[in-house]
């Protein structure tokens, strides 16, 4: 079934169309939000957000753009704002993080140590990609998370391809720089 | 090729974007130097972590969840009916005439207590006696340690 035909079944109330628009979506969203949140508890919060929304405003869904557009639209703006509402809370969570480091004690066995160089690793790269500002960030995370093309990061963010091309150029640009500087130190 | 361009376009050749002579370049530099071999094994590392991140598991009982979280939100902008109105005036009727019924009951069983108490006076207590009585339970009072000592001299 086409997703037209699901959405308009879902502004009917039919439930199995819900369902079966979830199924297709689901982890498209769900991607979309790791990029953003980097963690899949938060990620999984958040897809429920964003099907929330959906199911309370597909009455007002016009056609005028696609129907992934729009859902990537809601899951960008449900992340960003879960991001600013959580910022203020982040220097709590670094503080509960590196007294949970020092409960555990010193790591042993090499396989620890290499999870934890992985999570090092992992870590600087969140941090840099975090660190990008708003427009760069969600243009490269659409790009690279959910593999879309300059065409359709285009579409959501309502911009020019050029622009989306200048935004992933900088974007990678300012990683790198984040990224070699880190690691040259390290 | 110096180490400067192998810095900048670390990401551009993980993506592949470095092709032809420079892709060359860029190879031979890094079996020569090894500080840029280690700083590029870091840095590809670090962004491979993209590819390990897309990588994820979707929660099969995603949709029994979401429904019923939406069954909940449902449920909670339903409109009120004239019906947990009643049962809310009901309520707070009924919680005032126990408490009247209480105050009430209060100022009979008080006005019976004070006509008995002034018909039977000389049942009655006076304050004199019930204090005299209570002094002999004070031991400290009735035998100070003072008297002791003196009685053991």
């Amino acid at each position: 079934m086409e997703s037209s035909e699901l959405i308009e079944k879902i502004k009917n109330n039919d439930q199995e169309a819900f369902r079966q628009f979830v199924d297709r979506y689901y982890p498209l969203v769900l991607r979309t939000c790791v990029g953003f949140v980097h963690s899949l508890a938060d990620a999984e919060d958040l897809a429920q957000e964003v099907f929330v929304e959906v199911y309370k405003s597909v009455g007002r869904f016009r056609k005028e753009s696609k129907i992934s557009t729009w859902i990537y639209r809601i899951a960008v703006n449900k992340s960003l704002n879960f991001i600013r509402d959580n910022k203020k809370f982040s220097f709590f969570s670094s503080i509960e993080t590196l007294l949970r480091k020092e409960e555990s004690g010193a790591l042993e066995s090499n396989e620890d140590v290499s999870s934890l160089e992985k999570d090092e690793s992992e870590k600087v790269l969140h941090k840099a990609i975090d660190s990008l500002p708003k427009n760069q960030r969600i243009a490269f995370t659409l790009n690279k998370y959910d593999d879309l093309s300059y065409k359709e990061v285009a579409e959501i963010m309502d911009v020019s391809i050029a622009s989306v091309e200048s935004l992933i150029h900088r974007a990678k640009k300012n990683l790198q720089k984040k990224l070699v500087g880190y690691f040259r130190n390290y | 090729m110096k180490c400067k361009f192998v810095h900048t376009n670390m990401i551009n050749f993980i993506e592949g974007e470095i092709t032809g002579i420079e892709k060359e370049e860029f190879e031979n530099h890094l079996k020569e130097c090894v500080g840029c071999t280690e700083l590029f094994k870091q840095v590809s590392k670090a962004y491979s972590a993209i590819d390990r991140e897309k990588e994820i598991e979707p929660n099969p009982f995603f949709f029994t969840r979401l429904e019923q979280r939406i069954a909940g939100l449902e449920e909670q902008s339903k409109p009120h009916t004239l019906m947990p109105v009643f049962t809310r005036a009901l309520r707070t009727l009924a919680a005032t005439l126990v408490i009247a019924v209480g105050i009430l009951a209060g100022v009979i069983l008080g006005s019976r207590f004070t006509n008995e108490s002034v018909a039977g006076d000389q049942d009655v207590i006076s304050d004199q006696e019930f204090y005299a009585g209570s002094t002999y339970l004070d031991e400290l009072q009735s035998e100070p340690i003072e008297y002791y000592l003196l009685k053991e001299e």
